[in-house]
């Protein structure tokens, strides 16, 4: 969505337009919904944070400042309300989420099919997730899977770019090495692909 | 563990930890990743590291089933706050501000006027030391009795006005009384003639107990609300002292009141002087006078209450 976009869709909101609210809805809904259930590992947590982040931004949609992007303001909102939820289980949130990413410790089976290789390959990452810290979990999420740039990260994040790209890296290796440790039935992917349809969209969207 | 990348033995520039970040973080060129992949095409182990970790991002980017939260998330904005127009929204917000901005002024006022009188929202009696309470005793016996005194005169004077006839002046206040002393040592009941019951009565005593309450302001009160009706006639008769009910209120002294005076429930105690009484409802005061001396008492009835039985007008006369 772009900004002019967007903005118009605001302004319809504030006037008292549901149906602008609900395209908002649909437009950002998946994202955050991705971010928080990555961050989470909870898909009921997950759903329960995106929807009160929805109505609250929608619900003071008239304080949003035109300068930045709505979607800043949404995810900011989301980790708020994210941090709160871990805070507010601590330290059984974290404990009961990686034992559940876990799982019962035995190995996964083999896949069958398509649908199936992909929940585990899905399990395997959230594991993966799980074992890294907050930040670098959220750094990783917010540059890979959002598509966030460094320096919006460290805003929202309210750390020097360095930090970021320190926690990036580290994360990076991290995840790396432990899905290493799964069984896995690697694909090797295509060199000349993989140097040219590297992402670089730099914006966050 | 990687293995240090600086002594390739074939001599070639192997790739190092950084580039493979770089290239990740997305800060590489185009042609920057083309020469980059073509080195790691000589690094085996770097480009095992590349490929795991793009299949990792991959991973990360693949798509994920989200549920459709726009009905409930309306739904919540609805029930929060609605979906008004920014202009009714502005109303609203002017709306909380201004009862806001009521309740400061209201806390700011009762806590101005609480600075200026501490006592004005207090909801229960300062304590009071023992030492006052007997000078409050006194002080209560005092008024009491002046109540009393000035009951008692205002009955003695229109009495005195015209003797044998209804008070013309106090039946402005008192639809009907009967005023008479019992000096006799024997209680009296105050009888009606006529076969109608006499039932409610006023009455002064020069024999109440000690603890006796009086009613001080009450007797008009009292006699103000009574529709008296007339009890010519009336004959009195013992009662049993322990019909007299004593009002237990020890802040006053002087007067009490018998509801359960009449023929029925018996006479007045000795020394009771029936003002008036009613067929209907049932009741005396009897006052203690203590503070007012016997002999105004007694000049106002004028010896035995027999003798000195007036009865007003009947209301129903009117």
């Amino acid at each position: 969505m772009d900004r002019k976009t967007e903005r118009n869709l605001i302004e319809r909101a504030i006037a008292g337009d549901r149906a602008a609210a609900g395209e908002f809805i649909k437009a950002h809904q998946a994202s955050v919904y991705a971010y928080l259930l990555r961050m989470s590992g909870k898909p009921h947590l997950a759903e329960d944070i995106a929807q009160e982040a929805f109505v609250r931004v929608l619900s003071n949609l008239d304080r949003f400042d035109f300068r930045y992007r709505f979607s800043t303001w949404l995810f900011t909102i989301a980790r708020r309300l994210y941090l709160n939820a871990v805070q507010k289980h601590n330290p059984a949130f974290e404990s009961a989420i990686v034992e559940g990413a876990i799982g019962s410790g035995g190995e996964p089976a083999a896949p069958v099919d398509d649908d199936e290789a992909r929940l585990c390959q899905r399990g395997i990452l959230q594991r993966a997730l799980m074992r890294l810290s907050n930040e670098q979990r959220e750094i990783i999420i917010l540059f890979h899977q959002q598509d966030w740039p460094i320096a919006l990260i460290a805003r929202h994040m309210d750390m020097p770019e360095g930090t970021v790209k320190s926690h990036l890296h580290r994360g990076r290796r991290k995840l790396r090495a432990v899905i290493a440790e799964e069984p896995r039935d690697v694909d090797r992917l295509d060199l000349v692909s993989l140097g040219l349809n590297t992402t670089h969209s730099g914006v966050p969207r | 563990m990687r293995r240090d990348r600086g002594d390739n033995p074939g001599g070639e520039r192997r790739v190092s930890r950084e580039e493979i970040d770089r290239l990740f973080d997305r800060e590489l060129s185009p042609e920057t990743r083309r020469e980059l992949v073509g080195r790691l095409r000589q690094d085996r182990e770097s480009l095992d590291e590349v490929i795991e970790t793009r299949r990792l991002v991959e991973m990360l980017r693949a798509p994920v089933e989200a549920p459709d939260l726009t009905g409930r998330v309306l739904a919540g904005v609805q029930h929060r706050r609605g979906f008004l127009s920014s202009r009714l929204r502005k109303r609203v917000r002017q709306g909380r501000a201004a009862v806001a901005a009521s309740v400061l002024l209201g806390l700011f006022s009762v806590a101005v006027a609480h600075r200026l009188n501490p006592g004005l929202f207090r909801l229960h009696a300062t304590a009071t030391p023992v030492a006052d309470l007997g000078e409050a005793v006194r002080q209560d016996s005092i008024d009491g009795g002046q109540r009393l005194a000035n009951a008692v005169r205002m009955l003695t004077e229109i009495e005195s006005a015209e003797p044998g006839v209804a008070a013309a002046g106090l039946t402005n206040v008192l639809p009907a009384f009967h005023v008479e002393l019992n000096t006799a040592e024997r209680p009296a009941t105050p009888r009606a003639v006529n076969g109608e019951p006499p039932s409610r009565y006023l009455a002064l005593t020069t024999s109440a107990d000690a603890e006796a309450v009086a009613l001080g302001g009450k007797v008009l009160v009292m006699l103000e609300r009574s529709s008296l009706v007339s009890g010519a006639g009336v004959k009195w008769d013992d009662l049993p002292r322990s019909e007299v009910e004593w009002i237990d209120n020890p802040s006053r002294l002087g007067f009490a009141m018998i509801d359960r005076a009449g023929p029925a429930q018996g006479p007045v105690a000795p020394g009771v002087v029936p003002l008036s009484f009613m067929p209907t409802a049932r009741s005396a005061i009897v006052g203690r006078l203590d503070p007012i001396p016997l002999e105004s008492l007694e000049s106002a009835s004028e010896g035995h209450p027999e003798a000195r039985s007036r009865v007003s007008q009947d209301n129903d006369s009117r």
